[in-house]
């Protein structure tokens, strides 16, 4: 019996090393709209990468947004070069040289590419969630801002193309253009 | 410690019980579109129903599809009459059953559209839904997914073309799955 209790703890302790908890932060509104719906309460983001597959979960829930609404997702990376993408991801919005793209916002100036990963779809009460896993993702730490985009289809084919739709409702930490969360892959 | 065991061996078996095993079809073309690519040995749907809460989980799993396109998926009931709801999801029309031909077969149908697959840089993605609590009853459905998205959904491509059928299952058209919610 003590040899199955020692199993399952380093069974347990193995598990531990390879899956970070996961973090959680709350939206914030905008970058581009601020007037979309959405229970900052009740809504988030959660995320947590793991350091033996050096792949990054994410999870992106939104609650009390408008109801039968496609919100297309993506990870924002703030950085001056990036790769051409990011695990099995194609990464948008690089330059000449891979250089990523400078946008200002709520009177911040940055530069960053994106990396649209999926999209959220609302129900009859504003609700939905989408869950992705993306990787391997080569180690290093990243500087990230989450987004909820007006619509779906921008950077992507089978949607509404690159216009009203590319706006981000939502991020997250912000509450401003270029806040990051970093996320760091062993 | 018999005691525990006993308490783990009921737990487990109550959840086995609550949920079934997962049910695991293929995809085949249409029935709108028949050239779209997809690798119809490793795409699948995989679904289960949990008795006690009356929840339907459905996997959406798309592999050598077009790279970074987004396919709308959805429920298609099979149906004379239909709620205006499936679970948290409208139904499209307020659940009417409309009727169509599509591969030399007429049938009446509602649709539930539930999500997006968006595919990578391989043309693989997958999405997963929860739907319910979902009414007593027994469903006779196909699953499909979409040329786009935006069908009956605010923010994407609208009703046009997005709106063909690129995948179906089981198929062909009329040819249902039994999705039985006790």
């Amino acid at each position: 019996m003590k040899r199955i209790f020692l199993l399952a703890a380093a069974l347990l302790l193995a598990a531990g090393t390879a899956f970070a908890a996961a973090t959680m932060q709350k939206w914030t509104a905008g970058w581009d709209n601020f007037g979309e719906p959405l229970n900052y309460t009740k809504s988030k983001i959660s995320w947590s990468v793991n350091a033996t597959t050096h792949k990054l979960s994410v999870t992106y829930t939104l609650v009390g947004a408008t109801p039968s609404k496609l919100y297309q997702v993506d990870l924002s990376i703030f950085c001056s070069t990036f790769p051409s993408t990011f695990g099995q991801f194609p990464v948008q919005g690089l330059g000449p040289g891979n250089t990523c793209q400078t946008a200002t916002r709520q009177g911040v100036t940055a530069s960053a590419a994106y990396v649209e990963v999926g999209v959220v779809t609302t129900d009859l009460h504003g609700n939905g969630s989408f869950a992705v896993m993306v990787g391997p993702v080569p180690s290093g730490t990243y500087d990230v801002e989450f987004r909820a985009l007006d619509g779906a289809g921008c950077g992507l084919t089978g949607g509404a193309g690159n216009g009203s739709d590319c706006a981000a409702d939502f991020q997250s930490p912000g509450p401003k253009f270029g806040d990051t969360t970093a996320i760091t892959v062993p | 410690m018999k005691s525990i065991f006993l308490l783990l061996g009921a737990l487990l078996l109550s959840a086995v019980t609550a949920s079934a095993t997962a049910t695991v079809q293929k995809w085949t073309a249409g029935w709108d579109n028949f050239g779209e690519p997809l690798n119809y040995t490793r795409s699948k749907i995989s679904w289960s129903v949990n008795a006690t809460t009356q929840k339907l989980s459905v996997i959406f799993t798309l592999v050598g599809a077009t790279p970074s396109k987004l396919y709308q998926v959805g429920i298609v009931p099979f149906c004379t009459t239909f709620p205006a709801t499936f679970g948290q999801f409208p139904v499209d029309n307020g659940g009417t059953c409309e009727q169509l031909t599509r591969q030399g077969v007429t049938a009446t149908a509602a649709t539930v559209e539930l999500g997006v697959v968006t595919t990578d840089i391989h043309g693989n993605g997958s999405f997963t839904v929860v739907i319910g609590p979902v009414a007593s009853g027994t469903y006779h459905v196909e699953f499909q997914a979409r040329d786009g998205a935006g069908c009956n959904l605010i923010g994407g491509a609208g009703n046009g073309s997005d709106c063909a059928d690129d995948f179906q299952s089981p198929g062909p058209f009329g040819t249902t799955t039994t999705i039985t919610v006790p």
